[in-house]
């Protein structure tokens, strides 16, 4: 059984809302809506506390993410060496076309690991550790 | 929606906030799906364009929400041009120079210059003009056939 606990909500904005919840061990980030330079801000604070918290293996759910803009990228890109160097790491799951072809033209892709669900990002960090 | 653009401008001014990114997207890509770019290349236009006013609001304006920014975007045979001219400080080029690689921003753990990065990679065509009273981006995406 996973347990499922909702972490916090972020919501300052209709532009975006932020859910974060642990299951299994792990955090999964939730942004509903669009990451740009008018919400990055949001998105940074969630990713920012679950590093404070020590919560180091993240999954970024993208299935309600409508676009990412370099706002956002640049705020994983920020994130991503001190999360590595704790080992843990920032995974992604369940992109739709439009934020995958983002990714896709940065070369991210090829950087960061995407899973078609959320249940297989956070099953390949015990993966990685057994 | 009308696909064979003999010559066409649209003329918008906003206000330098972010909060008009998301519209400004929108209507990127309407105009650019409206000439008959799939909806993949009309999705990098409008991030392009998001970018670029992004960084006109950032490195302009200095984040300041009262000015203006005003958008032309021509469209004409196979060309679809997008400028974005304002009365900010002059942009800086200094990002440009490595702004093809994306190596370097990674390795260099740069975040800024990332939105020139996705223009370039985005539209055919990046350039910049500074004259006295204003400056301007110039975008420029080609329809392939």
């Amino acid at each position: 059984m996973i347990e499922v606990r909702i972490l916090t909500e972020v919501s300052s904005m209709t532009d975006l809302k932020i859910e974060v919840r642990s299951k299994g061990g792990v955090a999964v980030v939730e942004p509903i809506g669009y990451i740009n330079a008018h919400t990055a801000k949001d998105f940074e604070t969630a990713i920012q506390r679950l590093i404070d918290q020590n919560q180091n293996n993240i999954v970024i759910n993208c299935r309600g993410l409508a676009y990412i803009a370099s706002a956002g990228l640049g705020a994983i890109m920020g994130y991503i060496d001190a999360i590595r160097e704790n080992q843990g790491d920032i995974r992604m799951c369940q992109m739709n076309e439009t934020v995958f072809n983002i990714f896709d033209v940065l070369g991210f892709t090829q950087l960061y690991s995407i899973f078609e669900s959320e249940e297989k990002a956070i099953g390949s960090f015990s993966a990685a550790s057994s | 929606m009308e696909k064979n653009h003999s010559g066409e401008i649209v003329e918008i001014k906003i206000p330098s906030r972010t909060k008009h990114l998301h519209a400004m997207g929108l209507l990127t890509k309407t105009l650019a799906e409206s000439m008959g770019f799939a909806v993949r290349e009309s999705e990098k236009a409008a991030l392009a364009v998001e970018e670029a006013l992004t960084n006109v609001i950032e490195h302009a304006y200095h984040g300041k929400s009262n000015h203006k920014m005003h958008v032309i975007y021509e469209m004409k045979g196979e060309r679809f041009r997008v400028r974005i001219l304002h009365r900010g400080d002059q942009s800086t080029s200094s990002t440009d120079a490595q702004a093809d690689d994306f190596t370097h921003f990674y390795q260099q753990k740069k975040k800024g210059g990332l939105g020139v990065l996705i223009m370039k990679r985005c539209m055919d065509e990046v350039t910049y003009k500074t004259g006295p009273h204003q400056s301007e981006c110039c975008m420029i995406k080609y329809l392939k056939k």
